[in-house]
């Protein structure tokens, strides 16, 4: 569930996806974003959060980046107790079957493909947030 | 029907190529900017240079063929994209407006490889690289032949051209 309470983390290597997320982010009120561009530092981001008492409850995450990329990060989250309630939406060009397939295999809560539009995100978002029609 | 193989088949610059740029760029254009592009005449030069205000190029690998797919703007026509995008004006080729220009190129790579793979390549992802600057020619250094496609949008002009690397077994 995305809504105003939600503590979001969007992991993106290009600014202009993470732009877009958090304007759509924003038609659902949530204010506490963080943004992070690599996996590497995603994955700080998400420790540190741990620590500190209030961790994210939904991950953008998108799959091709340098250093780490978001499949491994999804491995590492899922493999890590820690992270066992937190969502992660994969974001990623790899819109093929079996990359979708390997993501959801491998944990991953949702999926979204690019290319896409503020309303076509918000409008995954939404149904997101009513599982029964997904 | 997704084709699956071992050995995936060389790319030459042909029909299969130019149609999914295409189809990738328009997808695109229309799905994230809500602007129609459409495609010009195209063609094959054995030592095209592009010339752009700032231009993306990612590696487009396999294991049997390498090469590189580019594409350049014109400072007008991004300024106007990306204003668009981020609802404000830019006067400038800052940061944010050449990072789009970097998720164009992933986003065009990504959509052309899609295509490309449905028929029985295996190209694998990479990285985009952005280069600025006024009027900047950009050389592929590959040894082979270029396809050039130009498109129009918003009464300009901008290119995306690949080149291939011969293949060699």
């Amino acid at each position: 569930m995305i809504d105003a309470q939600s503590k979001v983390l969007v992991v993106d290597d290009f600014e202009m996806t993470r732009f877009m997320l958090i304007e759509a982010l924003g038609h659902f009120k949530v204010s506490d974003v963080t943004q992070a561009r690599s996996g590497r530092r995603a994955w700080s981001a998400l420790e540190a959060a741990v620590s500190s008492g209030k961790p994210f409850s939904v991950v953008f995450l998108d799959w091709n980046m340098p250093d780490m990329n978001g499949y491994d990060l999804l491995t590492k989250c899922r493999a890590d107790e820690r992270f066992k309630d937190l969502q992660i939406v994969m974001v990623t060009a790899q819109r093929e079957r079996q990359d979708t397939l390997k993501a959801l295999k491998a944990g991953a809560t949702g999926y979204i493909s690019k290319p896409f539009s503020v309303d076509d995100l918000i409008q995954r978002i939404a149904t997101m947030n009513s599982p029964t029609k997904e | 029907m997704m084709a699956t193989t071992n050995t995936p088949k060389a790319l030459s610059l042909n029909d299969d190529l130019r149609q999914v740029i295409i189809a990738g760029i328009q997808e695109l254009f229309s799905t994230t900017f809500a602007i129609e592009v459409k495609s010009g005449k195209h063609f094959i030069s054995p030592d095209y240079a592009g010339h752009a205000d700032v231009s993306g190029s990612i590696g487009m690998v396999q294991d049997k063929s390498e090469g590189i797919m580019s594409i350049g703007f014109p400072k007008k026509l991004i300024l106007e994209i990306m204003g668009k995008m981020y609802h404000k004006e830019f006067t400038e080729l800052n940061k944010s407006v050449c990072d789009g220009v970097g998720e164009i190129t992933n986003i065009s790579y990504a959509l052309a490889r899609q295509g490309l793979n449905r028929l029985g390549y295996s190209f694998r992802m990479t990285v985009p690289q952005v280069v600025v600057g006024s009027k900047h020619e950009i050389h592929h250094m590959h040894h082979g032949e270029t396809l050039v496609i130009p498109f129009h949008a918003n009464n300009d002009e901008f290119v995306v051209f690949v080149t291939l690397q011969d293949i060699r077994e």
